[in-house]
Parts: C-alpha cells; sequence; structure tokens
C-alpha cells in the first residue's frame, strides 16, 4: 500500500494510503480548492489569512481519519467500509465552495450545499467516477451524508456537522494559526481523547467538559474578532458593491463599459443558472483578474469599487446599537442616501450598505427542538441516572456564555460621508 | 435594478407576508417548516434548507428571523417551557406593514392550514417532502420515517396521515 504524506503546519503529516482518497485529491475538481481561499476577503485584515480550502480539507479528512480510529480502538463497532466512507465525505464536504463563497451564493441565490450534491452525484464529475469505481453506491451515501438526509448511524454524520464536528475542529486551529492568533486554540489531543459514541450520537465523556468549555470559547472568540473582523467585513461590503454594479450595467444594457468580463463570471453577470461545469471553471484567479481589469472600466462607479478594493480604500463602519438606533436607520434611508450623495457619490445605492453578522456561542436554553442541532452532549456517570446531559448542565463557563443569538449591525458609508451620516443617526 | 439598503428589508418580504398572514407562530421549529414546506411548493422563499435531526431547517432563516426581531419587523414573545427551556411565539412587528406589501397570490389559504396543525406533525410533513424533493417514493418515506424519527412516528397510522397531508398540499402549489 503506498503512502502519500502531507506536510501540513497545523497536523504535522497528513497520510494518505487509501488509493480512493489519493484520486479525489488528484481530481480537478478537488484541486481546484487550491485556489480558493478558506477565509475570502481575510486577508486583508490578518495578511496570514492565505490558507485555502485545499488545506483545510485535507485537514478535516486527517481529523476524521483520526477520531474514527480512536472510536474503534474504544470499542465502537465501525465497519472498514463506513470508515473508508465517512473519511471520504469528510474530504469532500467543501468541494462545493466557490470563490468568496458567501457573496456569490447572494448573488446566485444557490447555496453551496447544492454545487457538493452536484459534484458528488453528476456522472460528467471525476469525483463521481472514482466514488463510484470504488463502490457504485457511494456517490449517493456521501451526498446524502453530506446533506443531511444520512439514514446510517447519526454519529457518523454529527462528526462531520454538529457542534463538535471535525470541520469546525479543523478550522478553528488553521485559521487562527494562519492568522495570527490564539483565539482558536484548544487542546485538539484532549478532545479527541473523550469524544464518545452514545445512544449513536456523539458525545463527550465527563473528562471532555473542558475540552468543550476551551472548544466552544475558541469558537466565540475567532467569530467576533477574526470571521467578523470590521476591516474584513468592510471589503467584503465593497466587493459585494462592486459585482451588483456589473450586474446592474449587464442587465441595464451597458456591459461594454465594463473593461473585461471573464468568461466564468459571465452567468453570474448576466443573471442566469450556471452548469456544473460552469462553476468548476470559477475561482478566485478570474474574480481577482477581473477586478483588476475593472479598474479601467468607463463606468466610474465600477471603477471606484475595484480600485477600492485593489488598495484597501475601505468604507468607514458606523456602529448600530439599539432598538432606537435601528428605528432611526429604517426611518432615514432616504436621507442617509441623500448624505451619501451629497458627499459626492452620484450613485449612493452602491456607497452605502447595513451589514449584519450574527453568531451564537452556544444555544442552550433554546428547547432543542427550536433550533437546528442537538445539543452537546456529555456522559456522566455520577448522576442517578448515569447518562447524557446538555453540556451548560455540567459547566457553568459554557452556562455563562451561552445566549441568544447575537447580531451585531454596522453601517459603511465612504469617509467623506461620515460626519453627516452620524449626524443622521444622533438626531 | 440593485437599490441598496431597501433590498435588505425586501429580502425579508416572504416571510413576513406569512407572519402576517398567519397572524401568530407558536414555536421557532413551526416557522421553519411552515417556510420549508411553502417553498417546496413553489411559493417565493429562498432560503437553503438541510435536512438536521428535527427535519428540513435553515439557518440563514433563522438568521433572518432574528434580525426581522431586530429591526420591528416580527415580535418574538418567549415563554418558559419545561425544563428550564424556552418557546417562542411570533407575531407581525410595527414594520410588518411596510416591509409585506401585497399579500401573496395563494399564500393565505396554505399559511392558515399549516398553522392548524402542531410542530411535531409540520416536521414529519416537511421531513417527507424532503425526501420526495430527494427522489424518495411514498413507500420508501414510509420506511424511512419511523427509522429516523423513532420516538414521535413508530405508529403507522401516523405515517400515513402526513403522507396524505402531504399529498392534499398539492392543491396549493403554484403552477411553473
Amino acid at each position: 500500500m503506498k503512502e502519500y504524506v502531507f506536510r501540513d503546519p497545523i497536523h504535522g503529516n497528513i497520510s494518505v494510503t487509501d488509493p480512493t482518497v489519493f484520486a479525489l485529491i488528484q481530481s480537478p475538481e478537488f484541486q481546484r480548492l487550491r485556489r480558493i481561499r478558506q477565509l475570502g476577503t481575510s486577508f486583508i485584515s490578518y495578511p496570514g489569512a492565505e490558507h485555502t480550502r485545499f488545506a483545510h480539507s485535507l485537514g478535516v479528512y486527517h481529523l476524521m481519519n483520526r477520531v474514527l480510529k480512536h472510536l474503534r480502538e474504544h470499542g465502537v463497532e465501525i465497519s472498514d467500509d463506513e470508515h473508508a466512507m465517512t473519511c471520504c465525505a469528510a474530504l469532500l464536504h467543501d468541494i462545493g465552495h466557490g470563490p468568496f463563497s458567501h457573496l456569490f451564493e447572494k448573488l446566485t441565490k444557490v447555496h453551496h450545499e447544492r454545487w457538493v450534491q452536484q459534484v458528488i452525484t453528476s456522472e460528467e464529475s471525476s469525483i463521481f467516477q472514482i466514488l463510484a469505481g470504488r463502490n457504485p453506491a457511494w456517490p449517493s451515501r456521501i451526498a446524502s451524508f453530506i446533506s443531511g438526509s444520512w439514514e446510517g448511524r447519526p454519529f457518523l454524520k454529527e462528526l462531520i456537522s454538529s457542534q463538535l464536528d471535525v470541520d469546525r475542529m479543523d478550522y478553528l486551529l488553521r485559521d487562527s494559526r494562519m492568522c495570527g492568533v490564539t483565539y482558536g486554540q484548544f487542546d485538539l489531543e484532549r478532545l479527541i481523547q473523550t469524544i464518545t459514541v452514545f445512544d449513536n450520537h456523539v458525545a463527550l465523556t465527563d473528562k471532555g467538559i473542558h475540552s468543550a468549555e476551551e472548544f466552544l470559547l475558541a469558537r466565540y472568540f475567532m467569530y467576533w474578532n477574526v470571521y467578523f473582523h470590521k476591516a474584513t467585513r468592510a471589503i467584503e461590503v465593497v466587493l459585494e458593491m462592486m459585482l451588483q454594479r456589473a450586474v446592474d450595467l449587464v442587465r441595464g444594457g451597458a456591459r461594454g463599459s465594463i473593461a473585461y468580463i471573464p468568461p466564468s463570471l459571465e452567468p453570474i453577470l448576466e443573471q442566469r443558472p450556471m452548469t456544473l461545469r460552469q462553476y468548476l471553471a470559477l475561482d478566485e484567479t478570474d474574480v481577482l483578474y477581473a477586478i483588476k481589469r475593472w479598474t479601467e472600466s468607463s463606468d466610474p462607479v465600477l471603477a471606484d469599487l475595484s480600485r477600492r478594493f485593489i488598495e484597501r480604500r475601505l468604507f468607514t463602519g458606523l456602529r448600530l446599537s439599539g432598538r432606537e438606533q435601528l428605528d432611526q436607520v429604517a426611518e432615514r434611508l432616504t436621507a442617509i442616501a441623500e448624505a451619501v450623495r451629497a458627499a459626492g457619490y452620484s450613485h449612493p445605492e452602491y456607497y452605502h450598505h447595513i451589514d449584519r453578522t450574527s453568531n451564537v456561542a452556544y444555544q442552550y436554553y433554546v428547547a432543542p427542538t427550536e433550533s437546528g442541532s442537538p445539543p452537546l452532549q456529555v456522559l456522566v456517570p455520577w448522576e442517578r441516572p448515569p447518562g447524557l446531559r446538555e453540556v451548560t448542565a455540567v459547566s457553568d463557563v459554557l452556562k455563562s456564555i451561552a445566549t441568544e443569538r447575537v447580531t451585531r449591525y454596522v453601517l459603511f458609508v465612504p469617509r467623506e460621508a461620515v460626519e453627516a451620516v452620524a449626524k443622521l443617526l444622533e438626531s | 435594478m440593485f437599490r441598496g439598503c431597501i433590498d435588505m428589508f425586501h429580502s425579508y418580504q416572504a416571510v413576513t407576508r406569512l407572519l402576517v398572514t398567519a397572524g401568530e407562530v407558536r414555536g421557532r421549529k413551526k416557522l421553519q417548516k411552515m417556510v420549508f414546506i411553502a417553498q417546496s411548493l413553489g411559493h417565493a422563499f429562498s432560503e437553503p434548507f438541510e435536512l438536521h435531526v428535527w427535519g428540513p431547517y435553515s439557518e440563514v432563516l433563522a438568521v433572518k428571523l432574528k434580525e426581522m426581531v431586530d429591526w420591528g419587523i416580527a415580535l418574538e414573545e418567549s415563554l418558559p417551557g419545561p425544563a428550564g427551556n424556552h418557546h417562542y411565539v411570533y407575531t407581525p412587528g410595527p414594520r410588518a406593514a411596510m416591509v409585506a406589501g401585497d399579500q401573496a397570490t395563494g399564500l393565505s389559504a396554505l399559511v392558515e392550514d399549516l398553522n392548524s396543525r402542531d410542530a411535531t406533525f409540520l416536521e414529519g410533513v416537511a421531513t417527507a417532502l424532503y425526501l420526495r424533493g430527494q427522489g424518495r417514493d411514498d413507500a420508501s418515506i414510509t420506511e424511512i420515517l419511523p427509522r429516523i424519527k423513532p420516538d414521535k412516528f413508530s405508529d403507522p397510522g401516523r405515517v400515513e396521515a402526513v403522507i396524505a397531508y402531504s399529498d392534499g398540499l398539492e392543491r396549493y402549489r403554484i403552477p411553473l
């Protein structure tokens, strides 16, 4: 059995001995992930945030392999087929992501999950051919595994997507290390050691309570300090407005004013459905080159927004807090637009934007049926009867940060309009 | 064409219309299932759904609902539930009429019908419709539903009722 080793800054050596997994990694669809950054526009705030979805996907595969080995060594029955298939699902969990994923989903109104399904189950995809070659049932099983309609044992699915999944484990560590922060660090070794399966669901042993605390806190801190960083949000607003302007120019019959449209971007700018082949042809290379060319556009709005992106000239963010201020914004949208226009922007609709970021540290006191995913459970042997307890029942730390969803609103405007808009919000 | 911030409020329109039509929806799960079912019948809801433990669930919708409450488009009342947890009741807020605009075609009758059912039943219906969307036939759904939800759908009569009700919902489908 040949072994392939990938040197990884987070996990050290990632070993691949399964020829199916190696074939998947070598496929054009997977190699494309080398050209898509894991954190999209975060490089604007954290210069080290250049790591790719390729590296992250390998990391998730590696962690899944480790966790499954741990569970099997501790008496959980997992067949070789289940093990191999679950590892492939872990490797492919992000295969459907595009460049600047969240933004393009907004523009195309197609969630990346749908592309995951298509990449895995479409016969024109080499991913399908590789999986079907191993086992004809694998493409549909892996697709249902990732989509959630999986009918097999729940814990296998939960290891990919739940409050305690290998996806989160890898991205917290990876994003934290590459951004040069420590918010996302937690004791991975201890966490893996304490993962168990109870009644076919993922749980932690009682020895894992503090690891769970670290893990959930890591996620909380990473969201508010890295993923929702103000500068990252600001550049994403610029990018969104730029793409929207390009769409509007095409829709309005002015595509000639756009300096250049890469073939891969045409369906998006023309707002028509994309084929799988078209979607897979799109990566960051196309988008970034287009932005560079758009600085030469004869349309002043597109040119300005593109230059802002290239030169990091961000919008300024005004944090909106409290119901009163949100009410003021809602009542004064027209006045805000006019203030932006008066500052010299003849198309104010592209120069003011309310950014919304939302996170919840951990939902616990919402009835589980009110939310989407099952709570994180801990196996507690000391209680009577022994069994599973939701983690905040045994952790005061998590209980203190467990909260309802928290949403942050920031109104982004050009620097020249800040004073006038701020006055509107004060009055 | 793009209208800037106005488009943000426009993105809440479909869910707002559902809420205005219903008058009151008890429970986040119920709201999630109502939106999913309406969407699967061709009504204009754009939120992406995944199949979670309690049926089709949309994180985008969950976020949207929170934003609607923040912006005064929806009101949220928290009621104590058993074991110290909470349930939520949603009603239209002061800005709902402004955002909802005109009534959506064919939505009233569907919403009234769905709102008259309990959340668990709708969970079964939504799951059945999700599986149908994945190409499963009724025989397959009859076998799967009790297997993935043994605590709620082990009674064959209840599964039959879910499938019959799902069939009946076709009268509310928006033609293409």
